[in-house]
């Protein structure tokens, strides 16, 4: 186990767990994170975990940890590996099931006040309307060609369907498009699981939330984004649903196969890999570049929905019901990265892309604040073009629930100002406030070291969860 | 002998699975999955009457971790696709080359209330004692 010991403090937030930690290690792994949320940290194996991924072949200086990282399955999430293309690896579990799992904030032209009125109708209207939980099916059947578009074209897919409008495109990650994509190397299966869930929220802590701009933190940022104090925001938590699940489980047992064949060994099953430029590790990231633009149209999609749900809901009330997307980031990718001269692939598991200038999305947990950032250089030449991407988890889902039953917890936080929705009162118990991390801590680390600066700080209003 | 236990996990679910025997782990693993998609701490084997079993096969594996990683996710998607919780288990056959065979059977008054993503390899090593056969398998949800 990584104790306190093992780590070399290195900068105000930032530790470093040297290679020499662990036979094995190829390169050293570096902690961003506050003492407070470090004592946090240590309460489980995120720090091994993260200590396991400096062996994969290719591993680039250093591996990281972000501040919300918390212990997952394989990789931490809050984890960052990046490998070299040239001689490294690419791996389907750090990158984790639900790729492309992602943020995507959205901006009315008017302060939440003005509808204050209306604002149970608009839950209520969300939750109807946005399929979520278990088995939820989408507004789409997708027949195999268009299937096969949306793996392709993503955003841009549900765009020219009329689920939005081209300027969104303009407004994430990759224009909505994610490149190297190929439709053929996702499984029959994973398709199959994916052909009626677009548009679809899924369960556990995804989420749809109605937010206030509470305060502005960066005024000049804020007005290029468009952002003012009081305004009625919207967040989505979504991601690939089960064709990204399916699609890491069919190329996590393919790498496991092909590992002996490359000579390769991982000191944890669920970080099988297979060299980047192999049949193995070609076809895996042309899939999970698929599954990447199914996440972005899935996303698109419920764009969609919440703009009708609040144009019925402040229909009369409001007169300009415009919506913009003000930016979306993916949480479990991997993508091509320059790096001094070198051509890399950045896993982020449970870990934000940034580049400088641009906006990134930090959610809280519900019931709690989240945060509108832009990147910074300093991301990008520190941290592989990556920052936090949460609070982060600090307790059980079990634990959780032993603390708080979720009809009570929606009492509360309606007791707060905060409606709730939800088709699972258990799964809302397992996503209480208390069972994250304090998400200004994580702002706070992020701030300090540079990695991003803080632009707006959104309170919720209502959430429906999965 | 089958038996199954949720073990605490920060984020996910890790449920450690008891058998006597291989076929034993794989239908331990069936309950769990039934028990948590359902939020129960537990699930005795049970067959709702009247209704036919789902076919199940899965894809041989290198080890015994491999084929009980890839059951299960077999099992998950059957699960998901079909709509389906299998509140017991009977396995025909396995083996690392042919893969598992097995019929599971659905109960119909059951509706899943998580969705479960995946069985995942995460320290996972199955392990022989005097009772039997152990695992702790690791589920994204």
């Amino acid at each position: 186990m990584v104790t306190r010991n093992d780590l070399k403090e290195r900068a105000r937030y930032v530790y470093e767990i040297p290679k020499s930690f662990r036979e094995g290690m190829r390169v050293s792994a570096r902690v961003y994170a506050s003492p407070e949320l470090m004592e946090q940290i240590f309460s489980d194996k995120s720090l091994d975990q993260l200590v396991n991924t400096a062996m994969l072949p290719g591993v680039v200086e250093p591996v990281i940890a972000m501040p919300d990282i918390h212990q997952g399955y394989g990789c931490p999430v809050g984890g960052v590996v990046a490998t070299r293309t040239a001689d490294g690896v690419i791996s389907p579990g750090v990158t984790g099931y639900d790729i492309n799992c992602g943020v995507r904030l959205l901006a009315t032209q008017v302060e939440a006040e003005a509808i204050r009125e209306r604002q149970q109708t608009l839950v209520d209207l969300l939750f109807t309307q946005i399929p979520s939980g278990v088995g939820g099916r989408g507004p789409i059947h997708l027949s195999e060609g268009d299937m096969n578009a949306v793996l392709e074209r993503g955003a841009e897919w549900a765009v020219k369907r009329g689920y939005g409008r081209k300027e969104d495109l303009a407004r994430i990650e990759e224009g909505g498009v994610a490149r190297d994509a190929r439709a053929d190397a996702v499984t029959p299966r994973a398709k199959q699981r994916g052909r009626d869930e677009l548009g679809t929220l899924g369960s556990g802590n995804h989420f749809v939330e109605v937010q206030r701009v509470e305060r502005i933190l960066n005024p000049d940022e804020a007005e290029r984004l468009g952002l003012f104090p009081g305004q009625l925001c919207f967040m989505i938590h979504s991601g690939s649903r089960g064709l990204g699940h399916q699609t890491c489980s069919d190329y996590v047992n393919l790498c496991r196969r092909a590992m002996p064949r490359h000579g390769i060994r991982v000191p944890d099953q669920e970080l099988a890999c297979a060299p980047f430029h192999s049949a193995e590790g070609q076809d895996y990231y042309h899939a999970m570049r698929a599954a990447t633009n199914y996440a972005f149209a899935n996303r698109q999609v419920l764009t969609h929905a919440i703009r009708e749900a609040w144009d019925q809901a402040a229909v009369g009330l409001v007169k300009d019901r415009d919506v913009r997307v003000v930016y979306e980031v993916g949480h479990n990718v991997a993508t091509l990265f320059e790096h001094e001269g070198e051509q890399l692939l950045v896993h982020r598991k449970g870990a934000a892309r940034t580049e400088a200038g641009k906006p990134l999305i930090i959610p809280g947990s519900m019931g709690t604040a989240s945060y509108l950032l832009v990147g910074t250089e300093k991301a990008e030449r520190e941290a592989f073009g990556t920052c936090a991407h949460g609070a982060g988890r600090v307790m059980s889902r079990s634990q959780a629930k032993k603390q708080v039953e979720g009809h009570a917890l929606r009492e509360q936080l309606e007791a707060q100002g905060i409606l709730a929705r939800t088709k699972s009162y258990a799964g809302l118990a397992e996503e209480a406030p208390f069972a994250y991390k304090d998400v200004d801590a994580v702002i706070r680390v992020v701030d300090t070291t540079g990695l991003a600066r803080p632009v707006a700080r959104l309170v919720p209003l209502a959430v429906v969860k999965g | 002998m089958t038996q199954f236990a949720f073990v605490p996990h920060t984020a996910d679910i890790a449920i450690r699975l008891r058998g006597a025997e291989f076929a034993d782990l794989l239908r331990a693993g069936a309950l769990g999955i039934a028990a948590a998609a359902t939020d129960q701490e537990t699930l005795a084997p049970r067959r709702a009457p009247g209704v036919a079993p789902r076919r199940i096969v899965a894809e041989g594996a290198p080890d015994e971790e491999g084929l009980l990683v890839t059951f299960l996710n077999e099992l998950l998607f059957q699960g998901e696709t079909n709509g389906e919780v299998y509140t017991d288990l009977e396995v025909q056959a396995y083996s690392l080359a042919e893969g598992v065979r097995a019929e599971a059977y659905p109960d119909p008054t059951l509706t899943p209330t998580r969705s479960i993503k995946a069985a995942t390899y995460y320290d996972l090593h199955i392990t022989r004692g005097p009772d039997g056969l152990e695992a702790t398998v690791v589920f994204d949800v």
